[in-house]
């Protein structure tokens, strides 16, 4: 099929770029440790992205055998399109690490065995008396191809699953999940269930100015929501970033490393959405700002190779995002950091954080789980209470980085301990 | 006998009590404009095919991109067999109901072409010297929707659905901001005419926020603007009113029917009739729609069902029943969501105020059920000194708890206004949804700051 679409498109315009998508899903939802709902089914699409004298065009379709429709719509886009000078080519091609992005054993479970991993892990939740209030399971196997007028011509058989539960005892309720490639080991899990038992009786705190220990979970949250849109590079170039002209400039403390790296972590891959390579890339090296993240589009734009972030599915354009992030981590454990404090408080999770402001970097989020720390001690679980700031002012006063990166889904991070941040109580 | 009567037949032969059958062909177009620079022209066709069977007491769904209805109606009879349920939905009369959007200007008679001028010349850019950067987005699905179901009947809906947003980039020396405004319908490319308000308020707002000071964080009185106040009727009441959640345990609604959880001045209205973006005349169900009472007087009433929370409950199934997409499953979503309007004065909303703020727009909210704690973002709003309104304040965070909370709402405007709409995510589902109200004084809630 693929070639058909290639011979097809080949002399209607300058260059081209073909995405062909096709996965079959399982669904699992789960209410009251049960197994709730189940659906099945398949997806397939093309999306078809040409260029016409620096005009460019997308369209795409789920009907892929007419795919002369498709193009001929997205030539025809093209042609009415304002010409964009800023274009040049679409993505290369590169040598691309062999990373491992299909796992047989997952792919080959049938809908009664994905069924009964599912109850087995709801059985030990039961058994430590828990329930699963609502959660779902996800599990997709698919192909995709993608070839481009540059000389990118791939293909790829990938899995990949997805498991998340909300948890409930007494009226102590807590969210985790795992996902990844392969068979899912949820070693979380029980991780999960004993904070439970530490949440219980949860207290309000008075308003404090006071050091403040994000674990890695909500590090993980606030890295998403204060850096991802600032890093594109596209972002940047469209002044709507607040790290334009910023690079090569100090920001943060020198205790602070951002790595992106998409062939790597839960997620792996050999390349974006566009076909280029993925490896690491450096993003914030010990406080100081280095680079954006790129498409092959923005990275044209600024003369650069593409950082392998552009992302999309078969019906829409690439736009970039993080793959999977790393901070370094530092030299203390997590215990040590806790027995620092004099008074203060651990963040296990935030609520809200869509709402934060992340031109400014500031923030006022309420706190779902935490704890009140007093004289090195975790005296109390804490409710009611919101945590405000600004995230880039946190950053360049960090005490201390946990010596581990723990995943959270494509995050691996480090807890880390900021010297101040204002707790709004009672 | 139709082809969709012949595969309804097949499920039944199969041992299905109840077969479902849907179609949508679905055509996208988005455009994506930075400045002058167009960066976005794109155009989508999909189809997708879903069967949904009720075998043996339970539900089960599979779905495609292809027609291919006797494979379909077999899936869906594998995932409904892992499930042990008893369920028994109340058999309806049989009913053909074709519906269409109302457009002044069909979208698709407009060219690409002239679509996208319109786009890029929106707003008089040049009269915002502080604006360093201007994104606008438009999005038109038209969606041609049809269910057929065991009971004969059969529902087709021709739906244009427009939704543009102006997000404006302001800097002045070091200070950065930025202002989202948007608008969303079931409507022609007529609603676009409010374009040009819209970009130009994105830009003025952005300007004028350059200037505005950080909120005190604290406990304090505040009055709620109508979109604020939609958003917090729909984040702290709405949620916790849907079925599923009651059913799951994580509602602290639940074994509150009949009780007095608010001010005796509220009134609280989920109506799936309303001609906003959250209009929804029948459900995913085919369950038409009809206003519900949530809240009267201060007393819950009643909850959002679907067919399968509405059996298990054994009431009637309010119209509620929402899918994102034929390949979700269905659950109890919101439409239009509204305080109704009640007899104070926003002056006297204002007078009666020491120390606290009036609080408007929003950037979106996000509550937990369970605990009953909810989170949402104002997007600009005033501080209110000795009953007067004074400064410009950047838009704080609001937290508080729905129980708590409920009873604080001590005034209710007269001034009623329905958002045209926004999106409400819900276990991973996204869906189409409006909410409203009229001016509300809430005596104390804890809001965030920076000072």
């Amino acid at each position: 099929m693929i070639d058909k679409i290639k011979n097809y498109i080949k002399s209607k315009c300058d260059s081209y770029e073909i995405f062909l998508d096709n996965a079959t899903q399982q669904n699992i939802e789960i209410s009251n440790t049960k197994i709730d709902f189940i659906s099945q089914g398949s997806s397939q699409g093309l999306g078809i992205r040409v260029e016409i004298g620096k005009k460019i065009g997308f369209s795409s379709t789920t009907d892929i055998n007419n795919f002369k429709k498709c193009v001929d719509n997205a030539i025809k886009i093209a042609k009415l399109n304002k010409k964009d000078s800023k274009f040049e080519k679409f993505a290369i091609s590169g040598t691309y690490k062999k990373v491992k992005v299909y796992y047989k054993d997952l792919a080959s479970l049938s809908l009664e065995d994905c069924h009964d991993f599912i109850n087995s892990k709801l059985e030990i939740i039961k058994n430590a008396k828990v329930n699963v209030t609502g959660g779902s399971y996800g599990r997709s196997v698919g192909k995709s191809f993608i070839l481009n007028s540059e000389g990118v011509d791939l293909f790829n058989e990938y899995t990949i699953n997805e498991f998340d539960y909300e948890l409930l005892k007494g009226n102590v309720g807590y969210d985790g999940g795992d996902s990844g490639r392969g068979i899912l080991k949820v070693d979380k899990l029980n991780e999960d269930l004993e904070i439970l038992e530490k949440l219980k009786n949860k207290k309000v705190m008075s308003t404090l100015d006071c050091p403040v220990l994000m674990n890695y979970k909500a590090c993980a949250e606030m890295i998403d929501s204060f850096f991802s849109g600032n890093l594109s590079g596209f972002n940047v170039q469209q002044k709507q970033s607040c790290f334009e002209e910023k690079l090569g400039q100090t920001l943060f403390s020198n205790k602070f490393t951002l790595i992106d790296d998409g062939s790597k972590g839960v997620f792996p891959s050999n390349h974006d959405s566009e076909g280029t390579p993925c490896g690491e890339t450096i993003l914030v090296s010990k406080g100081k700002l280095i680079h954006y993240l790129y498409d092959s589009y923005s990275a044209n734009i600024d003369k650069v190779k593409s950082t392998a972030n552009g992302f999309r599915g078969y019906a829409s354009t690439p736009s970039i995002g993080f793959s999977n992030v790393f901070i370094e981590k530092g030299n203390k454990s997590f215990e040590k950091m806790v027995s620092s404090i004099d008074k203060g408080v651990i963040i296990d999770g935030m609520m809200g954080y869509h709402t934060v402001n992340d031109l400014t970097g500031a923030f006022s989020l309420s706190i779902s789980n935490g704890f009140y720390v007093d004289k090195g001690e975790i005296k109390y679980p804490i409710k009611d209470c919101m945590l405000a700031g600004n995230f880039f002012e946190l950053l360049k006063n960090i005490e201390m980085v946990e010596n581990k990166q723990n995943k959270n889904y494509s995050f691996n991070v480090p807890s880390i301990l900021f010297k101040n941040a204002k707790i709004i109580g009672s | 006998m139709s082809e969709f009567d012949k595969f309804i037949k097949y499920g039944e032969t199969r041992g299905c009590s109840y077969v479902e059958l849907k179609e949508i062909i679905l055509s996208n177009t988005v455009i994506q404009t930075v400045n002058n620079d167009v960066k976005k022209l794109n155009s989508n066709d999909d189809k997708v095919y879903a069967a949904r069977v009720l075998y043996k007491g339970s539900f089960g769904l599979a779905y495609s991109n292809k027609s291919n209805w006797k494979d379909l109606v077999d899936k869906a009879i594998e995932s409904a067999r892992a499930i042990k349920k008893n369920l028994q939905i109340k058999e309806a009369v049989p009913l053909k109901k074709l519906i269409k959007t109302k457009v002044k200007i069909d979208p698709s008679e407009i060219n690409l072409k002239e679509k996208k001028e319109r786009i890029i010349n929106l707003g008089e850019r040049k009269k915002y010297p502080k604006i360093c950067s201007l994104q606008k987005i438009y999005q038109e699905a038209l969606r041609n929707y049809s269910i057929t179901n065991s009971y004969g009947q059969y529902f087709n809906w021709k739906d244009s659905k427009i939704a543009f947003y102006s997000d404006a980039y302001s800097k002045e020396g070091t200070e950065q901001e930025n202002f989202l405004k948007r608008f969303m319908n079931h409507a022609g490319f007529e609603i676009m005419e409010r374009g040009e308000e819209i970009v130009n308020s994105s830009m003025d707002m952005a300007q004028k926020l350059l200037k505005a000071e950080h909120t005190e964080g604290g406990n304090f009185p505040i009055i709620a603007d109508q979109e604020l106040g939609g958003v917090f009727t729909h984040e702290a009441v709405g949620h916790a009113t849907e079925a599923d959640l009651v059913l799951q345990n994580v509602s602290v609604l639940k074994n509150q029917l009949g009780k007095k959880i608010a001010n005796s001045k509220v009134n609280i209205i989920d109506d799936g009739t309303k001609k906003t973006y959250g209009w929804l005349p029948y459900d995913d169900e085919g369950i038409k729609a009809s206003p519900t009472n949530l809240i009267k007087k201060g007393n819950l009433i009643n909850y959002l069902q679907s067919l399968e929370t509405a059996s298990i409950m054994n009431v009637e199934p309010t119209g509620n029943g929402r899918a994102q997409f034929l390949s979700s499953m269905i659950i109890p979503r919101m439409t239009t969501t509204y305080i109704e309007n009640g007899d104070d004065k926003f002056e006297e909303m204002v007078s009666s105020i020491k120390k606290g703020y009036y609080l408007k727009g929003t950037k979106g909210g996000v509550v937990n059920t369970q605990r009953g704690e909810f989170l949402f973002n104002s997007t600009y709003g005033y501080y209110i000194e000795n009953g007067e309104i004074k400064n410009l304040v950047k838009g704080p965070s609001l937290m508080g708890n729905i129980m708590e909370i409920l009873p604080k709402i001590s005034m209710v405007g007269k001034d009623l206004e329905i958002q045209n709409g926004g999106h409400c995510g819900k276990c991973g589902q996204t869906v189409a949804v409006s909410d409203g109200s009229p001016h509300i004084k809430i005596d104390s809630a804890k809001v965030g700051g920076q000072k």
